[in-house]
Formats: C-alpha cells, structure tokens, sequence
C-alpha cells in the first residue's frame, strides 16, 4: 500500500448516463460510380453511457466515457437525376475520453471527444418509382467535439444535463449491382447535435 | 464537391491517426481516387397501354392485355442518338421459358422509350422485361443499383 499511495487514496467516481437526442444527418451518399449531396437532413441519437472520473478537489478532471449507441442518420439527396431518402441506422459502441471543470459539488462542465464505431449499419434508400436493390449491413464510424454542462442534485444523486457538439461520421453499406456482385457504399454527414442527459452518480 | 468529402476524410483520417488508430475510415482511400460525379440516371416507371389505349403504370404483376405496348419512363434526358439495336441500348423481352419476343423500340422523346410487340403476346402467359443498358445524355450509364425490370402476366382467353 505504501508503495502506491495515489492508487490507494484514490476513489472513482461513476456516472450511469442517459442520451437522447440528435444526431448530424446524412448530408451525402457515394455509391461506386455516384456521389449524391443533400438539402435536408437530420439525425437522432440515444445512448447510454458509463462516466469515470477519478475523485479528487482540483479544479479540472480527467474523464473517460464508454457508452451503446443507437443512430439514425438521415437525409434527402436532390442533385441526382432522382431524389433519394437515405435512412442509415446504426448500433455502435462509443468511448469519450475529456476533462471535466468543476465549478462547485454540484454545477460541472465537460469536454470530450467521443469516437463512434459500429459493424452493422444498415441503409435504407427510397425513391419515387424506383424499386433499389438490396441492401447489406456494413461498418460505421464517427468522431464528435461534445461540450456538456450538467447539475447534480445530491439526494439522491441524478445528474441532469445538455450537451451540445459537432460530430462527422462515415456509414458504409453493400448495395446489389445489377451486373451480379455487391457494390459498396456510404452515407456521411457533418453538422451539430444536441443532447438532454439524465443518469445518477453512484 | 468531391474535393470537399476528400478534405473532409483527410481530417478524419488524421484524426484516426491521432487518436491512436481507433477509428477505420476504410473508405477514405477509395472516395478519393477521382470518382466521376454522375446524375445515376434511372429507370422510374414501365407502362402498358389497355384496351382503351390508355397507359397504365405495370406494377405488382399486373394483367395485361395481348394485343398491348409499352412505355420505359427514365428519370433523365437519355441519349437518343443511338441506333437501337447498338450494344449501347439493351432491352430484353423474354417468356416464361426463356424464349424472346420480338419487338420495335423507339424514342418517343428525350425521356421515354417506347416498346412494340411485332404481333400479339399469347394468353395467360408470364413475360418479363429487363433494361440492362442505356445511358444519358453525358454518357453516364443506367443505375446498376435498382430494378430495371418488370413481370407481368397477360389476360386469359
């Protein structure tokens, strides 16, 4: 013990977290042979999420947040010959390592940046009269800037807040080819989100 | 536009280098090669003309009549300046068997091909069209991506 007294004396604060909100939408989608960009888009988010931070009075902390997500990423292509709604849900895992400044016990900010992945991202692509072949699930990415305040009552202990951030993501897909092979594709968006947050600290 | 999503993954792409390679932006390397930007002209709606000689959109396996043609409606001004039988313009017109039925085909305008039956398909029998090639008027080839056929079933006797 004596020889790791920062270990011993620390103790780790949790949080269990609740998202829910929007995500950026899908502001282009890239077949092998065509690039679509978008007029109208949105996106939502839920999320849960485990906060760690390490129990100490300084004035700024180090977080670390690992969380499930569900996305929709969606999105009105209109510079092709046919204009194509473009639905892109996806279950991912995401991890957010930042810094949270402590402005008393119970008024906190937070800075983070949250790295998104998934494996089964799945595309939805309509258009009028236009029957699209099938679709696969395939690989997701993002990356966001997220910016929190949140305010912590004490008894009991929930944690209620907003978080604000730009996020940019990439979700591909497979797409059936007429000439009898799968194509790949992807959706990608950039753009701002807005999230309400209630959890508890434990 | 494309050099815009490329300067956008390049980011990404540092940024999935900076933090330690956890991201995979698998894609980056492929979206920045130089695609062409294309308009994906597609095939939007296949039509028969009824009794009446109205056109009426084929969906679903409708009935047709025998004595019946055809409209090929695309999303885009296609390029009509091909001899129809080229490699360029492909319609199939097949049976249930397999066995082809001859037909015309003509332009009736930029947007619209339109399909003849040389003589009167026979009763209740199933028949389907497939649009394997055509393109715009740029030369951007059909959407490999959807549909471009139809099945139908003619009326019985």
């Amino acid at each position: 013990m004596l020889a790791f007294p920062c270990l011993v004396s620390a103790e780790i604060d949790t949080d269990l977290r609740f998202k829910f909100g929007s995500a950026t939408g899908a502001d282009e989608i890239e077949f092998e042979n065509a690039i679509g960009h978008d007029s109208n888009s949105s996106g939502t988010n839920a999320q849960v999420e485990v906060i760690l931070s390490r129990h100490q009075d300084s004035l700024f902390r180090f977080i670390m947040g690992i969380g499930l997500f569900h996305r929709h990423h969606s999105g009105e292509i209109q510079d092709l010959s046919i204009p194509i709604k473009v639905d892109y849900s996806v279950n991912g895992m995401s991890i957010a390592p930042g810094v949270r400044l402590r402005i008393n016990d119970a008024l906190n900010f937070e800075v983070k940046f949250e790295a998104g992945l998934g494996d089964a991202g799945q595309v939805t692509l309509n258009s009028p009269g236009v029957n699209w072949n099938a679709t696969k699930r395939s690989s997701y990415n993002s990356i966001s800037l997220i910016v929190g305040g949140y305010y912590l009552f004490k008894s009991p202990s929930i944690r209620v807040g907003v978080e604000v951030g730009m996020q940019e993501f990439e979700g591909n897909f497979e797409i059936w080819s007429n000439s009898g092979s799968w194509s790949s594709g992807s959706v990608s968006g950039e753009g701002g989100t807005a999230n309400i947050v209630c959890g508890f600290q434990f | 536009m494309i050099d815009d999503a490329c300067s956008r993954r390049e980011f990404l792409k540092k940024f999935a280098t900076l933090s330690g390679g956890a991201l995979m932006l698998s894609a980056t390397s492929i979206a920045c090669s130089g695609l062409p930007k294309t308009a994906l002209p597609s095939l939007i709606g296949i039509f028969f003309y009824d009794g009446d000689m109205q056109r009426v959109e084929l969906r679903d396996n409708q009935t047709v009549p025998v004595h019946t043609q055809f409209d090929f409606v695309f999303s885009t001004d296609m390029n009509t300046d091909l001899h129809l039988t080229s490699y360029r313009t492909g319609v199939t017109f097949v049976d249930s068997n397999n066995n082809p039925i001859d037909f015309s085909i003509g332009w009736v305008n930029a947007r619209t091909l339109h399909l003849t039956p040389s003589a009167d398909l026979s009763f209740n029998t199933d028949y389907i069209f497939t649009v394997y090639k055509a393109e715009d008027k740029v030369g951007n080839p059909l959407n490999d991506y959807a549909d471009a056929s139809a099945a139908f079933k003619t009326t019985s006797i």
